[in-house]
């Protein structure tokens, strides 16, 4: 494990600042749990940055924060959207949207299916929404396909029966497939044999040397090891920077 | 170079700002049913290509929203404001029957839940189709009759039903075809009710795709009422939840759904079945 200097020459891709969030469930009689409290961190370009913690410890709500799936309860999270700096939990729908659009990609644990829709399909997408060729993005859709080891007889599929490997794979595609300034991941290999997991480490690091700013969550310290420049350690009440 | 640099932004910038500009605008808007409360204190910009799912139990004022936005209920306080392809403002509560009847069969489409609502069932689907194209001015019977067979596949319905009415469909079918209806004239705005509701499970993952893909590809600006949360999910960009005839909580869609903070919502998100 490396731990870099967090350099101060450039401007941060994303930066995370005095962030809190609690979720009070109002139908199990109220209970509040604090998620985090009062925390800082900047992602890079070119450079990984690695969310560590327990189970529980409010990595994924952190991550889902900087996507705007949550909604944080106080603190900012200031993202570069082209030529603006837009602040995420207060940015509007319109301009989330657009966020996703351009700047910030996510991959999840977990591929949501949508019904009658085909893998190559499901992939090719996010190209398609930019506007791309069809030919082209099917393409490129076939290739990543391809080197994930997504067996050709499944691309005219819909993934809804693939095994749950085979899904997080077509989701890692989904995400890698074009580049975005910012990619978030959430153990994208958490379900992945060695050779599979060799592969997205190398998309990992080659979408660093393409410049994107990686935040993830990795529980295999393998991986981990590979891609991470910095660690950020995660507990939940109190926070702090590794 | 210096006349075209003069020239360019005078023409373009027009068009810029209409597109920057939201196609519905409802503020504060509120209808009564005699003291009782159909819906009150709304307001939300629409902007051209967004999905808006007004999601609620039955009883919370959707409908009522849907039809006063559509200007089939008059309101009672606030108002609406719709702006046309060329950025021109419309004020809805207070346009002539005319221009909104124009509005409702060129610009608008409305997605009833029941077809036979939408669609005239004693008339062929062919003239179903046709006749909103009519409405608009064509006259040719080879264009229409081919814009006919072109939306019959295009909401894949076989090509040989045609001259049959809707009578002789299938519910899911006469949905589809309600929705060619509506979207043979390339309107902007689609107000939907329960589009998937009287449907079986297969039927509507079949009518979700194919509303998801005719939405995307066409960038269509829906407003859509339903009680299904999960339609919400797959078709919506962003959500109002309605209660006792208020909005609760809006937001995106997934934000409002994964992370719900009133506790009405709340309760309706963990009232979802798991499958």
């Amino acid at each position: 494990m490396t731990i870099s200097a967090v350099p101060t020459n450039t401007p941060p891709a994303l930066a995370v600042r005095n962030l809190s969030k609690t979720f009070t469930l109002h139908t199990q009689g109220g209970v509040r749990i604090e998620a985090f409290n009062n925390l800082n961190l900047e992602a890079h370009y070119g450079k990984c940055l690695v969310l560590h913690g327990p189970s529980g410890a409010g990595k994924s709500t952190l991550l889902r924060s900087m996507y705007a799936n949550y909604k944080p309860c106080s603190g900012s999270i200031v993202v570069q959207h082209g030529k603006e700096v837009v602040d995420i939990a207060t940015a509007t729908p319109r301009e989330i949207l657009a966020i996703r659009r351009d700047t910030i990609g996510y991959v999840s644990q977990f591929l949501r299916v949508i019904p009658r829709v085909s893998t190559l399909d499901i992939v090719a997408e996010r190209c398609l929404s930019m506007g791309e060729d069809k030919a082209l993005a099917e393409e490129k859709a076939v290739a990543l396909l391809r080197r994930l080891r997504i067996p050709e007889r499944l691309w005219r599929i819909a993934p809804a029966t693939f095994s749950g490997g085979e899904q997080q794979r077509v989701n890692i595609a989904r995400g890698f497939i074009r580049s975005y300034p910012v990619l978030l991941l959430d153990e994208p290999t958490a379900s992945l044999d060695a050779t599979n997991r060799q592969t997205v480490i190398e998309l990992i690091q080659e979408a660093k040397a393409n410049g994107c700013a990686v935040v993830g969550i990795f529980h295999d310290e393998a991986v981990r090891h590979a891609v991470a420049d910095t660690l950020f350690q995660v507990q939940s009440g109190t926070t702090n920077a590794a | 170079m210096s006349t075209v640099s003069s020239q360019y932004p005078t023409t373009m910038e027009p068009m810029n700002t209409s597109t920057e500009q939201p196609l519905l605008q409802v503020e504060n808007v509120a209808h009564y049913y005699g003291s009782r409360v159909g819906c009150a204190k709304v307001s939300f910009s629409l902007w051209p290509g967004e999905v808006l799912a007004i999601v609620g139990e039955s009883g919370s004022g959707k409908s009522t929203l849907l039809n006063i936005i559509s200007g089939r209920l008059a309101l009672s306080e606030g108002s609406i404001t719709y702006r046309d392809a060329a950025g021109q403002p419309y004020d809805i509560a207070n346009l002539p029957e005319g221009a909104k009847r124009r509005l409702l069969r060129t610009e608008w489409g409305f997605v009833h839940q029941h077809p036979r609502d939408g669609l005239r069932m004693a008339v062929s689907a062919g003239g179903n189709i046709g006749e909103r194209l009519m409405a608009c001015g064509e006259r040719h019977y080879g264009t229409i009759r081919n814009a006919g067979k072109e939306w019959l596949h295009r909401v894949e319905i076989p090509e040989n039903r045609l001259d049959d009415t809707p009578a002789s469909y299938s519910g899911g079918m006469q949905q589809r075809l309600q929705i060619a209806r509506n979207l043979v004239s390339s309107p902007r705005l689609v107000f939907m009710d329960e589009p998937t509701g009287g449907l079986d499970v297969s039927v509507q993952a079949k009518l979700l795709d194919l509303l998801r893909h005719l939405v995307r590809n066409l960038g269509l600006a829906v407003v859509l009422v339903t009680h299904d949360l999960a339609v919400a999910r797959l078709l919506a960009d962003r959500m109002l939840v309605m209660h006792q005839g208020a909005v609760v909580e809006a937001g995106l869609a997934d934000q409002v759904l994964d992370d719900p903070h009133h506790p009405y919502t709340q309760l309706l998100v963990s009232s979802i079945l798991q499958g």
